[in-house]
């Protein structure tokens, strides 16, 4: 239930890389971005179709220049095959050992290629990651509770500015609350301890 | 357990060790094994003349010495034991020592044969012993052989090399590698691309394939480059030689020159070697050429 919350949305990389153990990284499981499309292009080759923010670009010049509402990116084929088997169960473990039947290569080597494609891929927000929590007591929990006390506030600002209501801050406050507590870094268990 | 052949050593290693770091080839090497968490064991061999049952007794305690130098804290070096032990057919000596949680197992050896000096230290884990791991890994580590040969094995390709031809260049990335060997003006390229069957896809055939950038160190090198101009848009295995004329009249003699490329579909990769060598060494550069295979 917890691990729910910490991941979504997405897997913030671009703002700042936090480290994750390999055993975090092999337990997560990575799901499609709803807003993404997919086809599939003469070749058999997976096509996303992303689409285009408009902010900033008026009605007007956009009608006039015909600005597409949206890019397409052909993965390869290796690129491919991995995206279809993202299924939001399948976790990294999962899909590790399944690269290195599919196409003959190391653990390492399959890890590492995982690795490097899905970092790519939250970058750009074209996947998230379904990170369990850490463990209690570690460098990335303590990391965690940052991340989660930062997200608290950020909450409360979205509720003061009527973005939310109260029902679903608490709701969020709920969870961010009990996911600290899973990790071994909430305040009222800090202080009775 | 795995077998590895690298830098003129050989060994059997747990399956989820890997080569982590490495350089050297000339007159000495490093190599690294990790496990997924932790640094396993580091191997380093250096070429000496010297000869004398003390030498690895002293290389020994001259390295221990260097990494109580290196502490802050000096006296948290801490040798638990020393002694001698057989390790490749050699009087070894070692020691064992530990410095606050971490233990660790340093073995040090003259290998006359080859007229190398090495040492390895292994990472003990909690639980483990010196003798277990004397047993199962580092009594079995190989520094020379009898063979003509030297055996490589690593990243799920093998292959032998002559044993006067030193490892010079190679480029080590994920899922594929390249290595040239050099023996005076002599020179052996290997290369592997894993993921063939895609690359396939994607450059249609051998021959686009080593003609995209999969293959430009190869095109590079003198002699090769000659053949790869002839190479033909197929599927089929590509095996092309010739001779060239020495560039410098009277100095520089001819160069014979192979190039062979091929999809090993069951290790799903795609092999090219090469060499460009004096015509003496034609059977020797032969024989590294028909020894590349994939492997586990």
């Amino acid at each position: 239930m917890n691990e729910e919350l910490v991941d979504i949305p997405f897997w913030p990389f671009k703002k700042k890389k936090r480290l994750l153990s390999r055993e975090r990284f092999l337990q997560s499981r990575p799901v499609i971005n709803p807003a993404i499309k997919t086809e599939e292009s003469e070749d058999g080759a997976v096509v996303l179709v992303i689409p285009v923010e408009r902010s900033g670009v008026p009605n007007v010049v956009s009608k006039t220049l015909s600005i597409p509402e949206q890019k397409k990116v052909q993965l390869d084929e290796v690129g491919s095959k991995v995206w279809r088997k993202i299924d939001g169960k399948a976790s990294m473990s999962d899909l590790s050992k399944w690269m290195e039947d599919e196409f003959k290569i190391s653990q390492r080597e399959a890890e590492i290629s995982l690795n490097t494609y899905f970092q790519k891929l939250t970058e750009r927000g074209l996947v998230g990651m379904i990170v369990p929590l850490p463990k209690p007591g570690t460098q990335e929990a303590v990391e965690e509770a940052a991340e989660l006390k930062k997200r608290s506030k950020e909450l409360q600002e979205l509720q003061h500015k009527g973005k939310i209501t109260e029902e679903e801050l608490k709701e969020a406050q709920r969870q961010i609350d009990n996911s600290l507590e899973a990790i071994g870094e909430s305040d009222t268990k800090k202080e009775s301890a | 357990m795995k077998s590895i052949g690298w830098l003129e050593m050989s060994m059997m290693v747990p399956d989820n060790w890997d080569l982590v770091a490495e350089s050297g080839g000339l007159s000495e090497a490093f190599m690294r094994f990790d496990s997924v968490d932790r640094t396993q064991m580091e191997l380093k061999w250096e070429r000496t003349k010297k000869r004398g049952d003390a030498l690895p007794l002293l290389a020994l305690d001259g390295y221990v010495k260097e990494v109580t130098k290196s502490m802050k804290d000096k006296k948290s070096l801490v040798v638990i034991e020393k002694g001698n032990a057989r390790v490749s057919d050699h009087k070894a000596s070692f020691s064992t020592w530990k410095v606050k949680d971490d233990s660790f197992i340093t073995t040090c050896w003259l290998c006359p044969n080859e007229g190398k000096i090495v040492l390895v230290q292994y990472t003990l884990a909690p639980g483990e012993t010196k003798d277990d791991k004397f047993e199962e890994i580092l009594r079995g580590i190989q520094c020379h052989t009898d063979e003509d040969f030297y055996p490589y094995r690593l990243f799920g390709t093998k292959f032998r090399v002559p044993k006067d031809y030193r490892l010079s260049t190679r480029k080590i990335l994920v899922g594929r590698f390249r290595a040239t060997f050099m023996h005076g003006s002599s020179l052996l390229y290997v290369s592997s691309i894993g993921l063939a069957k895609e690359q396939l896809k994607k450059h249609k055939t051998l021959g686009q394939l080593f003609n995209s950038g999969e293959a430009k160190e190869a095109r590079k090198i003198p002699g090769i480059s000659a053949l790869a101009k002839k190479i033909k848009d197929t599927d089929e295995v590509i095996d092309l030689s010739q001779t060239s004329k020495g560039t410098i009249p009277f100095i520089t003699g001819d160069k014979k020159n192979r190039l062979k490329i091929y999809l090993d579909e069951a290790f799903n990769k795609v092999f090219i070697a090469g060499y460009s060598c004096k015509p003496d060494e034609v059977g020797r550069a032969d024989a590294f050429i028909e020894s590349l295979e994939g492997c586990e």
